[in-house]
């Protein structure tokens, strides 16, 4: 392990023209319940500063192999690499203090706190221990606590949700607890951010607002895995797409390319499918 | 009414009339607020009645053998419910809901079955407590009473009260969002314990007798339904919990008889109206709604 890391190290301080040691990167990665083969052996690398997209047919095993990413599921076999470091073992809310926030494919808010705390909870690991402090009412920690709603505030009013903060989140539509569920991922200031079907139950306006949004995002540097179903989406907003069918990856690269593999065509439409596209 | 005629127009002489039943109530609310720690953080935990009684016999074992005044002795006891919650609570946190519930039942019946074995804790006969004082009693039981609600009612706004919210929300996105769900349910089963081994020892102290029969099951149930009824979103309902239901036997001395009846009756009327319990405030989604029990059940697929 140190010689490859060594290996690394010389590529990075080499030409240029070398790829740099991607953002995250995946090496056999296996995930199989008893017989079932949810997710075998792939091999993924997501580079630095990309907005990669994860499609395929209903499962194909996406969200499984988002859930060894985060720490919530153990790979049965393979190496996760995240910023070169092998965090296979790691445990998901220390994945999630180093960057890696996500999003859930059924919406996991907080339900009986307002919006606002949502957003709250969500910087958790970058806000320090001020819990003796607080129970002692030291005025010095108020000014903190006001920075971080101001914080949270600007990143609610960056999903779009604007005059809701007193809400609880159980009480929002489904679309906009999705978008609640963004802002409360990117208060964790992620260096990698999982998306689960963010589009899920958006009309076509909020869905443009999100391409926009995730688009946005990823200038400022942010890299983003997103699963969706939403092909246009991905499309659109992707700068890599993999696809995965019965849990192995079929095709990976540059979206157009991607899309006109046979294997792609025939793991969407089934053979026949396959044969009259063809003609 | 004579109760709350005496409550308004003679506080001095409700005082001295009722100081058994006002300690009583302080020492229910502290067990409550105890409960509370770990229900706040999503965890059905039923040791507290353990924790209680390993505070209470040791805080009288040491104020009968040794020269340690009482406060210091209530807080040794105290820590050692705090010590031994910490070994409980590595193996039996990663169970949650009833398997939760079950196994810190099991480990109250271990308590109760170490007193009735060891010659120390004067099994079965339970320990004379000579050093017991109820008049000094009432001002340790308020005066804690106020600590642990002050220092809960802080912690709300904290990173750690915010963690144990989140956890109660939901365990999965907590851990999502870098909360160490374990270590945080950790410490909430460990400060509950702290909190209920010291109600143990004052409860100790307001009674001249300490023995197994006081720390079975049934008192925990009693804890827990002061805990639903009162609501436990917040520090306030669980100490009005404590305090309606302690009191109701003496409000209601006329019908003495029904008493369990009564509380039974109070309680199943606070889940259906307060699901949330008196103090639980708002939540997402309606009330629960008396007439929709009653409902005809429909077949096909529930549409709402």
């Amino acid at each position: 392990m140190a010689l490859a890391s060594q290996r690394a190290g010389d590529i990075m301080s080499g030409e240029s023209t070398v790829p740099r040691e991607p953002l995250l990167r995946l090496t056999g990665i296996s995930r199989h319940f008893g017989g079932v083969r949810a997710v075998d052996g792939v091999d993924l690398s997501v580079p630095d500063g990309s907005l990669y997209g994860l499609i395929g047919p209903n499962g194909a095993g996406k969200t499984t192999l988002l859930d060894v990413v985060s720490g919530f599921q153990p790979a049965t076999a393979g190496e996760t690499r995240y910023r070169g470091e092998v965090v296979n073992r790691w445990p998901a809310h220390r994945l999630a203090a180093a960057g890696v926030a996500r999003t859930f494919q059924t919406v996991r808010l907080f339900r009986g706190m307002t919006v606002l705390e949502n957003v709250l909870v969500g910087m958790h690991s970058r806000r320090r221990n001020d819990t003796l402090g607080q129970v002692l009412v030291l005025p010095a920690l108020r000014k903190a606590q006001q920075a971080r709603v101001t914080e949270a505030r600007r990143l609610l009013d960056r999903v779009g949700l604007v005059n809701v903060d007193d809400r609880l989140a159980g009480e929002l539509g489904y679309a906009e607890q999705r978008r609640l569920e963004i802002a409360r991922a990117l208060a964790l200031q992620p260096r990698l951010l999982l998306l689960d079907e963010p589009a899920a139950g958006s009309g076509p306006p909020a869905a443009a607002a999100l391409r926009e949004l995730l688009m946005a995002l990823n200038r400022e540097g942010l890299t983003m895995i997103l699963v969706e179903h939403h092909l246009k989406l991905v499309m659109d907003t992707c700068s890599d797409v993999a696809v995965l069918d019965f849990g192995r990856l079929i095709a990976d690269g540059a979206p157009q390319d991607v899309v006109d593999k046979p294997e792609v065509v025939e793991a969407y439409l089934g053979k026949e499918g396959a044969a009259g596209a063809a003609s | 009414m004579d109760f709350f005629i005496q409550l308004f127009t003679d506080p001095l002489g409700f005082y001295s009339a009722h100081q058994l039943l006002i300690s009583q109530v302080g020492i229910n609310a502290l067990l409550t607020l105890s409960m509370y720690i770990t229900l706040n953080c999503g965890m059905l935990t039923l040791a507290n009645v353990g924790f209680m009684a390993v505070g209470a016999y040791i805080s009288v074992l040491l104020g009968l053998n040794t020269s340690v005044p009482f406060p210091a002795a209530m807080l040794i006891g105290g820590l050692a419910a705090t010590l031994l919650a910490v070994p409980i609570g590595l193996p039996v946190l990663r169970l949650s809901g009833i398997f939760l519930a079950i196994a810190t039942i099991g480990f109250g019946q271990v308590v109760v079955g170490v007193i009735l074995n060891v010659p120390a804790t004067g099994e079965g006969q339970g320990l004379i407590n000579i050093e017991a004082s109820p008049a000094t009693a009432i001002n340790y039981i308020f005066g804690g009473l106020v600590v642990v609600a002050f220092v809960l009612w802080r912690l709300r706004g904290t990173r750690l009260g915010q963690a144990w919210a989140a956890i109660r929300e939901d365990e999965v996105a907590a851990e999502a969002h870098g909360i160490n769900v374990a270590r945080y349910r950790l410490i909430a089963f460990v400060l509950g314990a702290f909190v209920a081994g010291c109600a143990g020892g004052l409860d100790a102290h307001l009674n001249f007798i300490i023995a197994p029969s006081e720390y079975q099951f049934t008192r925990v149930v009693g804890v827990l339904v002061f805990a639903v009824a009162g609501g436990f979103t917040n520090v306030v309902g669980p100490i009005i919990g404590a305090t309606v239901l302690t009191s109701l036997p003496e409000i209601l001395r006329f019908a003495r008889d029904y008493r369990d009846l009564i509380n039974g009756v109070v309680l199943i009327l606070v889940i259906l109206f307060l699901p949330r319990g008196i103090a639980g405030g708002r939540r997402p989604g309606g009330r629960g709604r008396l007439m929709a029990l009653w409902r005809w059940p429909r077949s096909g697929p529930a549409t709402s």
